[in-house]
């Protein structure tokens, strides 16, 4: 029956979802309570003195109004620095969709129902982004709730444009995860291959923020980080661009795995 | 016979330590290769040194010689981040001394062979301390390439010992991570508990960097990042004394989790 896996992976996932939101929703609650004491708050003025560099790279742009606001150090400084963190969920579920089955020896058993290949990867995907949305929305839950019980006074229509942002990276992030299981097989060499993936997108966009003006800023343009820039989207809202393509090379990355894992045999 | 399980691991593991040795080596080559460039130490240098220290600290620079002279901008922008980075690695190493055989059923075969329980998780903790020696090493090899190739004036022996602070994070979590994994058994509890465990340190540390003069400075000094960014030895204000304290708190775990696993049952 078609929506019978996708029930089941949420079912099966819905508790790993609480404990991942309910964390990342407690680091967002303390980085809004604590906002007050933050040595930011002393600095605005001084910022917007800053010189184009520095602005780069601290990842702010040329926009530093906002940057001088609570929501603009909590966008950057929580959203900026933990995107690796962030980073690590899609990449445990993304395993799940195949690499983990196989690797136990139990994707036999499952491919021996009547399913199709394709809808096993889809319905678990799609599931799987579910959760994702349901990890972004309890940071976004989080925060808010920080600020209700906080004086801190935050742009939080700002602060959910980033925040949203989220799920067409941590999505892209997955596809690329699922891509990679189809491909290799082992848990362990996928996981190995998706690590580097991501610690190398993260160092590339980093450093290319850090260098701006030598051959490290346009590699950095390479990395899917550099469309994650929380002072950009502070700034400048969603950027539609980005988001299609994300979802659209996400999209092009999930036909890619299913087109793999119906020509290949079953580790068991 | 003593020492045939430190040999064995070292044998089956030894090519995921040159994958990520040589991994993180091409990034700190990288960033060798950017900080060899005149003209980002030039914009740098004058326009931080006009910076008063809590501007500094905001943007997460404790001292201006971390960004002013070349070891320093290797520390800020390569051990910063290669702690975090080799966490995953730490985790990785921490679930090959009993949850991944046990996971998949073949520790009580592995047990059934003439040696003690405590010989086999005490020689898998050597094998993987050593091997994450290799992944540091390497770490340190790759860098001083660049520096050879780039002809960049460096001072060699705060950039060695720099990235070596990184060590005694790895055999921390590594310490961690086995000791869950003896207790909680199931692979997926332990990545998710480590896990939680170097985030919820990463974010102690964080905070403490964004206010300075609040209880999250004190806070900080519980996060082992703190102790393992090598931004120290740039400063001159390294004290071996808490990377030893660091490896005594890893060999207390170590030995726990030594402990734990010979009082309990092994899962089939």
């Amino acid at each position: 029956m078609r929506g019978s896996i996708f029930i089941e992976t949420l079912k099966q996932t819905w508790k790993q979802m609480l404990y991942w939101g309910l964390g990342l929703a407690s680091m967002g609650l303390l980085i809004v309570l604590m906002v007050p004491v933050f040595d930011m708050q002393q600095m605005s003025e001084l910022l917007k003195n800053l010189p184009p560099i520095m602005l780069a790279m601290i990842g702010v742009g040329k926009d530093l109004d906002l940057f001088a606001t609570a929501e603009g150090f909590v966008a950057i400084g929580f959203f900026g620095k933990f995107a690796l963190i962030f980073a690590v969920y899609p990449v445990v579920m993304g395993m799940r969709i195949t690499a983990n089955d196989e690797d136990d020896g139990i994707m036999d058993m499952v491919l021996s129902l009547p399913v199709q290949r394709a809808w096993v990867i889809l319905e678990r995907f799609a599931a799987y982004t579910v959760t994702i949305i349901g990890v972004v929305a309890m940071i976004y839950i989080g925060m808010s709730v920080g600020v209700a019980f906080s004086s801190v006074e935050l742009n939080m229509p700002a602060l959910a444009a980033v925040i949203i942002m989220l799920i067409p990276v941590l999505t892209f992030v997955m596809a690329f995860t699922m891509l990679t299981a189809t491909i290799v097989r082992r848990r362990q060499v996928a996981f190995g291959i998706i690590t580097a993936f991501v610690v190398a997108s993260f160092m590339i966009q980093t450093v290319g923020a850090m260098a701006e003006g030598t051959f490290a800023e346009p590699i950095g343009w390479i990395s899917f980080f550099t469309y994650y820039n929380a002072g950009h989207i502070l700034a400048n809202g969603l950027t539609a661009t980005h988001i299609v393509s994300l979802l659209a090379l996400s999209l092009v990355l999930i036909g890619l795995s299913i087109q793999r894992f119906e020509q290949r045999n079953i580790g068991i | 016979m003593n020492g045939v399980i430190v040999q064995d691991t070292l044998r089956t593991n030894w090519k995921q330590t040159v994958y990520w040795g040589f991994g993180m080596g091409i990034l700190g080559l990288y960033l060798v290769a950017i900080a060899s460039s005149s003209e980002i130490m030039a914009s740098y240098g004058p326009l931080l040194e006009s910076l008063p220290p809590a501007m500094l600290n905001v943007i997460g620079i404790s001292d201006v010689r971390m960004f002013t002279t070349t070891e320093g901008m290797i520390s800020s922008g390569f051990v910063t981040y290669a702690m975090l980075m080799l966490s995953v690695y730490a985790v990785t190493i921490g679930l090959n001394i009993t949850t991944n055989e046990e996971e998949d059923g073949i520790l009580d075969i592995v047990l059934s062979l003439p040696i003690t329980r405590t010989q086999v998780i005490t020689e898998k903790l050597i094998a993987f301390a050593l091997l994450s020696l290799g992944v540091i090493a390497l770490c340190i090899i790759f860098p001083l390439i660049g520096v050879a190739i780039f002809n960049v004036e460096v001072n060699i022996g705060k950039v060695i010992l720099s990235i070596l602070t990184v060590y005694p994070g790895i055999l921390l979590i590594m310490g961690v991570t086995s000791l869950i994994g003896t207790v909680a058994r199931r692979r997926l509890t332990t990545i998710g508990l480590s896990a939680g465990f170097i985030m919820a340190s990463y974010f102690i540390n964080f905070l403490g960097n964004a206010a300075s003069e609040s209880f999250a400075a004190t806070l900080q000094q519980f996060s082992f990042f703190y102790y393992t960014n090598g931004e120290t030895v740039i400063l001159d204000t390294f004290n071996p004394l808490t990377s030893i304290v660091l490896i005594i708190v890893a060999s207390i775990f170590a030995g726990l989790s030594v402990m734990m696993f010979n009082r309990r049952d092994i899962g089939l």
